[in-house]
């Protein structure tokens, strides 16, 4: 295999004020590599990539493209040269359709002597999408009525019509379930045997290790070490990236799969519009249930029935300790309960406001006092101890939550429910685009909740997750529960698969 | 000890820091206005030889300003939460006519007219915010329809006669100290319902995200509602003080009105999508600048036509300093 570069970055420099998101970072990415680009949030995986593809210009340091020197100004340019990414937050543009996105910004192709040819760009959508998998869908549908993980698909697709040479992936299977994933591996696969490069950043360490012929890990804006496909490890990949040993227990090390007796959440006979009929489920005190299936096996579902946020048809959510009903939110946060949302910056933060607005809003029947009033003192304490104990790392606690690191942000989630007391959290994906540092951290709160006697509804797409967590696992598929798992040790992800297609 | 420095530096740098420049940036346009104010304040105190600052003037001062201080206090309500109305003008004219029907019954106390006034302003809010939240209908759509009908309900009423009160019965209601502490007691509740209660915060963070909110137990339905009827009360006061001032009401009574309130709560740095940083003393500060601008001006002896003019060069300066164009972006 020749060793031929494509692209080459020596000495880059980045500072975003005081912030160094990058120190001298040498990266070379050759024909025919699969190259993995793994750090803790805030390492500067993505302002490294995003310098590649043109979006941002770094401060100092010479790229070469081809052994020639490369300084794209806008992402235009860099895409001229054969360079394109796919970024991790949505990036395609509503209210046109999935052609005209493949085709954004290059729609003069399909134009002669001042005329638009929409059918011409159809069909060549349609030959794009053809080819990297994706058969079921009409190029002149609207973006919009595609759903989450078919538009990421879509911008796979315009990734891809430029013919790159290099593709950058950033973070895109976080939102891909098994189908998009085979695409896009298929996709990547496709380029390692025309000779061309991918540069991969992805949380899943599993995913990289399997997929990736090289891997670059960063830290605090360095590059830490490098390795290739003989000397990758998961365990060396962990360590480098946060830079210490990580205890053994990432996940709970005990096998004692108790809980109490008591019931405290009951889901019963529950019946929605859409794929869950005569569901039931029993949460018991002290019990870190996990429920886990494919994307759309209708686990989701089944949190946000239990938080009264989707309304049931018939059947109800029962609070058992105190024998209430739970119709929406607002009853369910009087009961206590709290509730992780998977898409966390659309439904579980407010984006444009502080760390304290985020934590206390559950909390503010809490904070009043004889008259009804709010002091912000009462805010600011409240926010700055969950600051402390959750160690969220901020400037304080009146920064947006919107310069928070992913990480820092779902501590922030987390807090609010803390704040509040919730005996009962009900987690979905909790640990989704996060790295493996807050990981360890969260594992190890939802441990010590559960030995302070609250109860934990684990919803997750990881298995391994679930294995290493729960006390109980529930597989279901189709609206259904398929199987019941009790904590074991010798409990495997194929065991589990089986269960879930 | 070292360890302990160098774990703090790491810390640190994985932390978004705004630089000096940015964070400059960002004070200064959250007290540009109020500096804004303070300026054009002292320009006229100069430039009319210290009539602006007459007792005379500043009665007449707050005659002007209290109209659109009070509708701005209720109005931040709405918009911190996202919403606007488009029907505050042609709502105003109605329930000012209502008033003055109850004030020109005899055996009617004064009072009466005013909670008249104010369940008439508040009924009609209460159809706007109705409509959008239970028929989802946008409520920028809604409140112009109440805008319609509204001004269709005033022009029938008003096309036979315009309706006039007995002006000396009432002429107490413009009172320049009287007028004076009903804006600060106004201000005072609206300030400690809006910065010190669920009411405020509850609507702020709706602005800022509604899922969110409803995932967080705030019963945004609820609230949204409770922010028109807040809204409603304050046009109903409103209108029947104008309604003593003017002593009629036509058929262009209250037209615009929300124009001079969007324009007040615009100028303070209000934002007009709501969320956390919208505060209202922005809406206040920008509702006061409205009215000395026109106030000094007048005195300086402009044409009224030119005022307008400079009026709007005003703003577009003033605007431009107060809103932050580019955020500081953060990358991982």
């Amino acid at each position: 295999m020749s060793n031929k570069s494509i692209v080459r970055c020596e000495n880059i420099y980045k500072s975003f004020g005081p912030t160094k998101a990058l120190v001298k970072v040498d990266l070379q990415v050759c024909e025919g590599e699969i190259r993995g680009l793994i750090g803790e949030n805030g390492s500067g995986k993505s302002t490294l990539s995003s310098i590649i593809a043109g979006v941002r210009k770094a401060d100092k340091g010479i790229m070469y493209f081809r052994d020639k020197v490369y300084a794209p100004n806008t992402m235009v340019e860099a895409q001229k040269k054969g360079i394109s990414m796919v970024v991790q937050e949505m990036g395609t543009i509503s209210g046109i359709t999935v052609a005209s996105n493949i085709f954004a910004g290059r729609l003069d192709i399909f134009t002669r002597g001042g005329l638009f040819f929409p059918n011409a760009m159809n069909k060549a959508a349609k030959q794009i999408l053809d080819e990297i998998g994706l058969t079921d869908i009409n190029p002149s549908t609207m973006i919009d009525h595609l759903n989450f993980e078919d538009r990421k698909i879509v911008e796979i697709a315009r990734a891809m019509q430029i013919k790159p040479e290099l593709l950058i992936i950033d973070e895109t299977t976080t939102a891909l379930a098994a189908k998009g994933r085979k695409i896009l591996y298929n996709v990547i696969d496709e380029m390692h045997k025309q000779n061309k490069a991918v540069l991969f950043i992805s949380h899943d360490l599993d995913e990289l290790k399997n997929i990736c012929t090289h891997i670059t890990v960063l830290r605090d804006g360095k590059i830490i070490n490098t390795m290739d496909e003989k000397d990758m490890n998961i365990p060396d990949m962990r360590r480098y990236m946060v830079g210490r040993e990580l205890s053994d227990n990432y996940y709970r090390s005990d096998y004692d799969g108790s809980y109490d007796e008591k019931v405290v959440l009951e889901l019963k006979h529950i019946t929605n519009d859409n794929q869950i009929e005569n569901f039931n489920l029993q949460l018991h005190q002290g019990e870190i249930l996990g429920i886990g299936g494919l994307a759309d096996s209708g686990m989701h579902e089944v949190g946000r029935l239990a938080f009264g946020i989707e309304p049931t048809l018939t059947g109800e959510v029962m609070c058992t300790g105190s024998h209430s009903k739970i119709s929406n939110p607002s009853d369910a946060i009087k009961q206590n309960i709290g509730y992780v949302s998977k898409e966390r910056d659309k439904e579980a933060l407010i984006l444009n406001a502080s760390i304290i607005d985020n934590i206390v809003l559950p909390s503010l029947d809490r904070l009043k006092n004889k008259l009804n009033l709010i002091f912000k003192k009462s805010e600011n304490d409240m926010a700055q101890h969950q600051k402390e104990i959750m160690e969220i790392k901020c400037r304080d606690t009146k920064q947006f939550v919107n310069e928070l690191s992913g990480g820092n942000k779902q501590k922030v989630v987390f807090s609010r429910w803390l704040a509040n007391k919730s005996d009962i959290l009900i987690l979905d994906c909790p640990t989704r685009g996060i790295d493996v540092g807050v990981k360890a951290n969260m594992y190890h709160l939802m441990y010590e909740l559960k030995k302070q006697g609250k109860s934990i509804l684990l919803i997750s797409e990881e298995l391994q997750e679930l294995i290493g967590m729960s006390d109980r696992i529930l597989i279901m598929k189709d609206g259904n529960i398929t199987q019941e798992f009790m904590r074991s040790e010798d409990l495997t992800e194929n065991k589990i698969i089986e269960y879930m297609i | 000890m070292l360890s302990l420095i160098k774990n703090y530096v790491n810390q640190k740098q994985n932390v978004f820091w705004p630089g000096k420049v940015e964070l400059v940036k960002y004070r200064v346009s959250n007290i540009s206005p109020f500096l804004g104010l303070i300026f054009i304040t002292l320009v006229f105190s100069f430039t009319t030889n210290g009539r602006f600052a007459s007792i005379s003037n500043m009665t007449n001062l707050v005659n002007q300003c209290f109209n659109v201080i009070i509708i701005a206090v209720g109005i931040s309500f709405v918009f911190a939460h996202g919403g606007m109305d488009m029907s505050i003008g042609s709502v105003l004219g109605v329930s000012s006519y209502v008033g003055a029907m109850v004030w020109n019954m005899n055996n009617m106390p004064g009072v009466a007219g005013f909670f008249i006034a104010i369940l008439v302003a508040m009924v009609f809010t209460f159809i706007t915010s109705t409509v959008h939240i239970v028929a989802r209908v946008p409520v920028f759509v809604a409140s112009l329809c109440i805008r319609y009908i509204c001004s269709g309900i005033l022009t029938t009423l008003v096309s036979e006669n315009d309706m006039y009160i007995d002006y000396t019965k009432y002429n107490g209601l413009n009172n320049g100290i009287l007028k004076f502490f009903v804006l600060i007691i106004v201000i005072a509740i609206g300030y400690i319902l809006y910065e010190y209660t669920a009411v405020g915060k509850s609507l702020k963070s709706i602005g800022g995200n509604k899922t969110m909110s409803y995932h967080s137990g705030v019963k945004t339905s609820r609230y949204i509602w409770g922010a028109y009827m807040i809204l409603g009360i304050t046009i109903g006061i409103v209108s029947m003080f104008s309604l003593a001032r003017v002593g009629n009401v036509t058929a262009t009574t209250g037209v615009g009105m929300e124009f001079d309130a969007m324009t007040a709560i615009v100028l303070g740095g209000f934002p007009i999508k709501g969320g956390a940083r919208a505060k209202i003393r922005s809406a206040i500060i920008g509702a006061v600048t409205v009215a000395v601008l026109t106030n000094g001006l007048t005195l300086i002896g402009l044409d009224p036509s030119i005022i307008y003019g400079i009026k709007g060069v005003m703003f577009i300066v003033i605007v431009g300093i107060s809103y932050v164009r580019k955020k500081g972006e953060i990358v991982n």
